[in-house]
């Protein structure tokens, strides 16, 4: 049985019903699914969604389907690792790292909120899926779409390298290069959404899209042994993540799976080449300024923020902060969580490491509270961000002696992963 | 043909009669869904209706003047 009852709008708050739609027709706001959570808490309990499989549809109550989740069935459930060693660097107590760089199928966060957006697709009786990207969404979007035997299209900007598709193109789609600047390529998308009635994922099924991300939310909280934890940073692009993680540990409460009074602050985490919240956040302002992007942090390159308002409004309800890294810092951050944890991330993983670091060194997180740390994306898609920043491999003839040699000239002073000396 | 945009407006812009100004320019009706004025940036939901081209040259003039036009979606490219 379905829990949702319709649309409504963020900002006016006219309804509307579940249908293909995303904006409001009066007010031009954006539209939210609203839920019958009185019905949800008589169903859902932990017990019920312990004894289900390990995905995202664990939660599918506070998801916006309808019977059978038949897309992304192996997505979601991705590890919340506790991080001791990460936790001993930065100087704190209680650290986690909740991993979406292995979610299944393309190895993103994504995979949660086109699971949900494309089982809706399917729902409304779309044959096409689309969607407009330079990564992430894309390998996702066509993945799923291969799996469930749905026509897709998807929208590049014509010089993105060939390199950053072949992730996409793989599954199969068929992949349009856009002649022009990213403000023309945006334009141009919403108006084939329009057009040609596709499911463009992130635009005119954008409402139930949103809400796959809640169930990373959802997830902290579960793997946390059904407790909220105090901190969390979560890096922002076009600001879907975030809010939604606030509104699952909301919806927790509401539906009674978590008790208690621990109200987690939220964190932004923004690539300073691309910080549009973080400005708007540190001058106290709601109104977000377009910037033009310029950093490795690609993923997470977004200058105007569908959802930069929302995130900004999350991020002061739950009396949290953000901060904006450099480069630089980035490719640290990547290092940092590589060589204490073993997990390699993208630059927007860098991001929210290197910012959760500042954070610490600030003040803003106390070092003796629990903290999680969000990590969205896998870095073997994006080796080149890191490739100056790595040792070349040392090259011998195939003899001991010389191996010897240079076993010699290396100890002690260099060492694969962070010495002791550098742990606090 | 009606389409919906956001146009967000630098400082330098914010105290003049853009709109005003386009619809001299160009045979498009505009219609204000939206508005957040403040001293240092405006924010503006606005459809504008009229003939495709004359809809293209109205962004691109808006453009001009320094004034960012983006679809009601804003960035689409994730």
């Amino acid at each position: 049985m379905s829990t949702i009852t319709g649309l409504t709008c963020r900002e006016c708050g006219q309804e509307y019903p579940i249908a293909p739609l995303h904006v409001c027709e009066t007010c031009f706001g954006p539209l939210e699914v609203v839920y019958d959570y009185d019905s949800i808490r008589q169903q859902l309990t932990r017990e019920v969604i312990e004894s289900r499989p390990r995905s995202l549809w664990r939660y599918r109550e506070l998801l916006p389907v309808s019977g059978e989740p038949t897309v992304g069935l192996h997505s979601g459930f991705t590890p919340l690792v506790k991080a001791d060693r990460l936790a001993a660097y930065f100087g704190v107590k209680e650290l986690y790292v909740k991993d979406d760089s292995v979610n299944h199928p393309t190895f993103s966060y994504k995979d949660r909120v086109v699971s949900v957006a494309i089982s809706k697709a399917m729902e409304f009786g779309f044959d096409t899926v689309s969607c407009a990207s330079t990564g992430n969404l894309a390998n996702s979007v066509s993945a799923h779409a291969a799996r469930a035997g749905l026509r897709c299209f998807i929208f590049i900007p014509a010089d993105l390298e060939q390199g950053k598709i072949i992730g996409s193109t793989i599954y199969g789609p068929r992949a349009v290069g856009i002649r022009g600047n990213y403000d023309d390529v945006n334009r141009l998308c919403s108006e084939i959404a329009d057009k040609y009635g596709w499911a463009f994922v992130n635009i005119n099924i954008r409402p139930y899209y949103t809400e796959g991300a809640k169930t990373y939310g959802f997830e902290i909280a579960e793997q946390l042994g059904w407790r909220l934890p105090q901190h969390v940073i979560v890096p922002t692009a076009g600001g879907t993540i975030l809010p939604k993680v606030a509104k699952a540990f909301e919806e927790l409460k509401k539906v009674g799976l978590i008790e208690g009074s621990v109200r987690p602050k939220i964190y932004t985490a923004q690539a300073a080449g691309c910080a549009p919240v973080i400005h708007a956040l540190h001058k106290g302002s709601d109104l977000i300024v377009p910037v033009k992007p310029n950093t490795i942090a690609k993923s997470i390159a977004i200058g105007n923020p569908a959802d930069g308002y929302y995130v900004l409004r999350a991020v002061r309800d739950s009396g949290g902060w953000g901060e904006a890294v450099t480069d630089a810092e980035i490719v640290e951050g990547i290092q940092i969580l590589a060589r204490t944890e073993g997990i390699f991330t993208e630059p927007a993983g860098g991001t929210t490491v290197a910012v959760t670091k500042k954070l610490i060194e600030q003040g803003r997180i106390p070092r003796n509270e629990s903290i999680v740390i969000c990590i969205t994306g896998n870095g073997y898609k994006t080796i080149e961000a890191v490739v100056n920043d790595v040792e070349s491999p040392f090259e011998i003839n195939a003899r001991l002696q010389e191996f010897d040699e240079l076993y010699r000239s290396l100890a002690p002073t260099t060492t694969p992963a962070l010495g002791a000396s550098e742990l606090h | 043909m009606r389409e919906k945009f956001y146009l967000t407006y630098p400082p330098v812009l914010v105290k003049e009669p853009i709109l005003y100004l386009l619809t001299k320019k160009f045979n498009v009706v505009t219609n204000i869904r939206g508005a957040n004025v403040s001293h240092d940036m405006g924010l503006l939901a606005l459809e504008i209706e009229g003939a495709q081209e004359e809809i293209d040259q109205s962004v691109s003039w808006l453009r001009e003047q320094g004034v960012t036009v983006e679809p009601i979606e804003k960035n689409v490219i994730e």
